[in-house]
């Protein structure tokens, strides 16, 4: 399994930065470039929320983000797909996860970002803590709470 | 045989350290160490509810035979993205 060496697979502790991400994508046979940006926002079911720490095993998160590029260029005609996720204590607003993927045409850079966000939050080893604004705590399982 | 064991998220927070070390016999599992973890079984089965097993960076089943030097690491349900 090998990917495109174009393509840039990474865990960051880094802030993202969406621009500089985006000004990567420079294929003139490209006709499209669809992005996700994933940030933190101030509330989850009906709570207030301040921060968030993520935490990853990282080692293990880089090579299913391998993976999943890799079955994503097989599934769909993308010429280059980067995906970052950064791990650390975020603030409300900042950027979590960034995907960018460019394709000759418009289905298949939508079908192809929609695949790896969908699978990023099934299968990366990378868990998140919510920091309430009532100053409790809770690592969030998926959409669930874990008690 | 020694085994690393890692753990993350809630799991580590109940356990109050990120990993452990073993020293375990040739017919070890992930099911075995979980075990050594939680002798008691209402407690084991509390903790283990959910909870995926990789072996090294793989995706395994809790019943799978470790090999020396393995990185066992228990995988609460995952919250990415």
């Amino acid at each position: 399994m090998e990917n495109n060496l174009r393509d840039i697979c990474r865990i960051t502790t880094e802030p993202i930065s969406p621009l500089a991400l985006q000004e990567i994508f420079d294929d003139p046979s490209c006709g499209a470039l669809t992005t996700f940006t994933g940030k933190v926002r101030n509330h989850h079911e009906g709570q207030s929320v301040k921060t968030l720490t993520y935490e990853a095993h990282t080692e293990m998160a880089e090579k299913i983000l391998h993976e999943i590029v890799w079955e994503a260029r097989r599934m769909f005609d993308t010429r280059r797909l980067i995906v970052v996720h950064r791990v650390g204590h975020l603030s409300v607003g900042e950027t979590a996860v960034w995907i960018g993927a460019e394709s000759p045409h418009r289905d298949s850079a939508f079908g192809a970002c929609r695949y790896v966000i969908e699978e990023v939050k099934k299968r990366l080893p990378i868990w998140k803590k919510e920091h309430r604004a009532d100053g409790s705590t809770r690592w969030m399982e998926g959409c669930h709470e874990i008690v | 045989m020694k085994i690393t064991v890692r753990y993350f998220a809630h799991l580590k927070d109940r356990l109050r350290r990120d990993h452990d070390e073993f020293q375990v016999g040739c017919d070890a599992s992930p099911e075995k160490i979980l075990r050594l973890i939680f002798p008691e079984t209402g407690k084991r089965e509390t903790a283990a509810r959910h909870l995926r097993v990789a072996i090294n960076t793989d995706y395994a089943n809790m019943e799978d035979i470790l090999h020396d030097g393995d990185e066992v690491s228990f995988i609460p349900p995952v919250a990415g993205g």
